[in-house]
């Protein structure tokens, strides 16, 4: 049963989107609960539109919860709550009208396992359109291929569509994760530690994906590896123990952080 | 697409308290039915009454309260330690081969027909206990023995499943300070188990107490309180199935009055039993 | 399985390191014969009770007896009727209690969180469970048969058996689909799948052999069940024209031959036909589970 939005109303009201349109995701003073464990620290987070941000962290610093929070997987958890602002295009995530499943269409997400539904690889990256009421096995197949191909795992798998994706292996199963999510089309894909089970090989063709991808899409990369963040070489945000420490471009962060903390992470001192 | 939804919701709701309706239902309908006979001969009266006679319109279901619990106690006597012993076999003992076989064998045996058991009882155990042991043969014995064998694939099951809810761990501790296999079990296994095992032992009551079928069969079926094993019974649920077909008015308000003890007496025994499983924290 | 090893070591005595004293292990080895003699005894039971009846039942199931109809109350002739009513029955039974049975079983997995409604719904199953087949039998006659006019028919009997299964269906419906992992949900709903086409499409086929398993065995003790058919599809032997009419299924008619005590070889006929029906469908069961996970655990 979702809980529609568990949006703690307290006092703060807040003032119409003054950030401009070339922010895609905006969080404002949003601090998150399960329970009484607080996840997020008020946290403000803006998320440039077609860029490719890096939230990197120790483990339970917020980094998974702020991603549920926006795509309001979280109304699956009963304990989970928060007060503050989420935006998307400026409109409220958590507005009384908002439709959860175009929400979760525009906002797609990879999960650390590739999980390949008990399906074939074409069923699995139709599941998503079919979902939505496209019907036409044309347009479907267009869809998937399309889909496959943004994923670069289309030759692999064109002669494979119909036996099963758990026959894949795990980069491959990973990519067929992305293509699943790119057949809806999304605005943002969010992605939670995508390549942790993946081979170092499959690692690095996934960052070169993601990189290949912010020109279309908004992405945001979950990851607990430093090394990775550096890699990837988008904007990082750095979270720690549910806050935000730091932002800025990579370079920076690891050769001239600001923040005590951020600078011990990235020397490897902790993480 | 979101109406689909509501409307699935809304379906799946009312299909939810389906069962909670039929409850209610049952409960209505047959409290109903019995309470012109509670009223009529009043509810100490008929529980306690010794005489149970629909043509002089005396109603006392004591003799069949005595009987039903005669039978059951008689097949715990006799399923239990097959049960519970089965059980721990399967559990502990054997190996992944034999346990593999054991187990359908178990679940067939509870998917036999009562009145198959019922039969066999009939034709085999009653004149083998008149002929050796005296009496008519339809007895407490013979029940106590039917339903002994009925309740063994519930005690087993459920005892089954408390013993592998037990840690591994548990095994692994006494293994390790030099228990031998039993003293394991025991020492560790049975004593972890004890809510689970009780349970099962609850649940095989309410079983053995409900069944009707086979111990119409093999009672005997006398209005009397049985003062052997030997001697023939009649149960609430021979009782009631035995005279509901021909019975008319108050007589056969007494019988739905005695369903209703049954449904209580039943009833308790499932909550004590539901009650011993959590309480313990298995 | 765990196979102990007869001597731990570490043993706390100053005999050979590595043994319990003799004493203890003999006594020891004791129990363990006794819980094999009660595992064995059970085994031997079930071999006995079905050898009992196929031996001098199976011959009596000739093709005379299977298609042809009773005579003299029974006593003689064939059991048609009673196969045509109890196949009839059976079927009816599960029509109507599977979509009740698996809908409760999404309704509480899928749909409600632990709360007070779904307290009550398992409190209603749970107690259904534990309810004697002959309180189920006079409900039903009170219920369908004369309340709601449906007379002893079919119609009646299929009602009340459906109620009887209803529990069963549901506890093993809601195992299978807790078995189903939680990312599949997680992944539908990230994808824009709403909470019914999470569960038409992906959570009930994962979970469908699971559910087919228990549908089938609460169909091999419906069609068992003497005590609630008896008050409710009645015991009359005419070949049932529709489900109106009453009908006097196997083990009715197996019952009310065994109490006459008369024709004792239609009776081990009619007994050896109703453990063939349970058995196969009990082995239908066991094909169902162990073929589709086989498959799965490629």
């Amino acid at each position: 049963m979702t809980n529609a939005g568990r949006h703690d109303e307290r006092s703060t009201t807040y003032p119409p989107a003054a950030d401009g349109p070339e922010y895609k995701v905006v969080a404002r003073d949003l601090s998150s609960f399960y329970g009484d464990v607080q996840a997020l620290k008020s946290l403000d987070l803006k998320v440039r539109r077609n860029s490719l941000l890096t939230i990197m962290g120790p483990t339970a610093s917020g980094k998974t919860t702020f991603l549920r929070t926006l795509n309001r997987l979280n109304d699956r958890v009963v304990s989970a709550r928060h007060t503050g602002q989420l935006l998307l295009d400026g409109q409220d995530v958590y507005g009384v009208k908002v439709d959860l499943a175009g929400l979760r269409r525009r906002v797609g997400m990879v999960f650390a396992l590739p999980t390949p539904l008990p399906l074939s690889v074409y069923e699995n990256v139709a599941y998503g359109p079919r979902k939505s009421g496209i019907r036409s096995g044309a347009r479907l197949d267009e869809i998937v291929e399309r889909a496959l191909t943004s994923a670069a795992v289309f030759d692999e798998v064109k002669d494979r569509l119909s036996s099963p994706a758990s026959k894949l292996s795990g980069g491959q199963q990973q990519r067929v994760a992305l293509a699943r999510v790119l057949a809806v089309e999304p605005e943002v894909i969010l992605l939670d530690e995508p390549t942790s089970g993946l081979d170092p090989l499959s690692t690095l063709r996934i960052e070169e994906l993601l990189r290949q991808l912010q020109e279309r899409y908004t992405i945001v990369l979950v990851t607990h590896n430093p090394v990775q963040a550096a890699r990837v070489q988008g904007e990082i945000a750095f979270f720690y123990m549910g806050e935000l420490v730091e932002t800025g471009p990579a370079r920076e962060i690891f050769t001239r952080p600001k923040d005590k903390r951020t600078e011990d992470y990235v020397t490897g001192k902790f993480g | 697409m979101s109406r689909n939804e509501r409307a699935a919701e809304i379906i799946l709701t009312v299909i939810g308290l389906s069962s909670a309706t039929i409850l209610g239902l049952i409960i209505l309908f047959i409290f109903s039915e019995g309470a012109p006979a509670f009223a009529k001969v009043g509810v100490w009266k008929l529980i306690t009454g010794l005489k149970w006679a629909p043509g002089k319109n005396v109603f006392g279901i004591l003799p069949m309260i005595a009987g039903s619990l005669a039978v059951t106690l008689g097949a715990l006597v006799v399923g239990l330690p097959l049960g519970l012993g089965s059980a721990i076999y399967l559990s502990e003992f054997a190996s992944k081969k034999t346990a593999s076989l054991m187990k359908p064998t178990v679940e067939l045996l509870a998917g036999i027909p009562s009145v198959v058991f019922g039969f066999i009882g009939l034709t085999a155990l009653v004149p083998f206990i008149r002929d050796r042991l005296g009496g008519p043969g339809f007895s407490v014995l013979a029940s106590s023995v039917v339903l002994g064998v009925m309740i063994l694939p519930t005690m087993t099951s459920i005892s089954y499943d408390a013993l592998r809810a037990v840690p591994q761990s548990y095994r692994e501790g006494m293994l390790a300070v030099g228990a031998t296999p039993w003293q394991t079990v025991r020492m560790a296994v049975l004593p972890a188990a004890r809510s689970g095992i009780l349970a099962a032992g609850i649940l095989s009551m309410g079983r053995a107490a409900g069944e009707t079928m086979a111990v119409i069969m093999v009672a005997g079926n006398a209005t009397i309180v049985p003062g052997s094993l030997l001697d023939p019974v009649r149960t609430m649920t021979s009782n009631i199935a035995l005279e509901m077909g021909y019975a008319a008015g108050l007589h056969r308000s007494a019988l739905f009055a005695t369903g209703v003890v049954l449904f209580v007496v039943i009833g308790i025994l499932n909550i004590v039993a539901r009650a011993a499983v959590r309480g313990r924290g298995s | 399985m765990s196979h102990a090893p007869s001597n731990a070591p570490g043993s706390a005595s100053d005999r050979v390191p590595g043994s319990a004293p003799r004493r203890i292990r003999r006594e020891g080895g004791i129990m363990v014969a006794i819980v094999k003699a009660a595992a064995a005894i059970t085994i031997v039971i079930l071999v006995l009770v079905i050898g009992y009846i196929l031996v001098r039942g199976v011959p009596v199931m000739t093709p005379a007896f299977l298609l042809g109809s009773p005579e003299k109350m029974g006593r003689e002739g064939g059991i048609f009727p009673s196969i045509v009513g109890t196949v009839v029955l059976t079927a009816l039974s599960v029509v109507i209690a599977a979509p009740l049975g698996i809908g409760t079983a999404v309704f509480l997995t899928e749909y409600t969180r632990e709360g007070t409604f779904s307290r009550i719904v398992r409190f209603g199953t749970e107690s259904l469970a534990g309810i004697p087949s002959i309180i189920f039998g006079l409900f039903g006659f009170l219920f369908f048969v004369i309340q709601l006019g449906m007379g002893w028919s079919i119609l009646s009997g299929s009602l009340t058996l459906a109620a009887m299964m209803l529990p069963t269906i549901v506890r093993t419906s809601e195992e299978a689909l807790r078995a189903v992992p939680d990312p599949y949900r997680e992944i539908s709903f990230a994808l824009g799948g709403s909470r019914w086409q999470t569960v038409i499409s992906l959570i009930l086929p994962s979970a469908m052999p699971g559910i087919v398993t228990g549908v089938i065995l609460a169909i091999g003790r419906a069609i068992g069940e003497t005590a609630a058919v008896i008050f409710t599809a009645g015991s009359s032997l005419g070949l049932p024209k529709s489900v109106f009419d009453p009908v006097r299924t196997l083990p009715v008619h197996f019952f009310l031959l065994a109490r006459e005590g008369i024709s004792m070889r239609n009776a081990y006929g009619t007994a050896a036909t109703l453990l063939i029906a349970v058995l196969l469908v009990n082995f239908a069961a066991y094909y169902v589970m162990n073929r589709v996970s086989a498959r799965r655990a490629r």
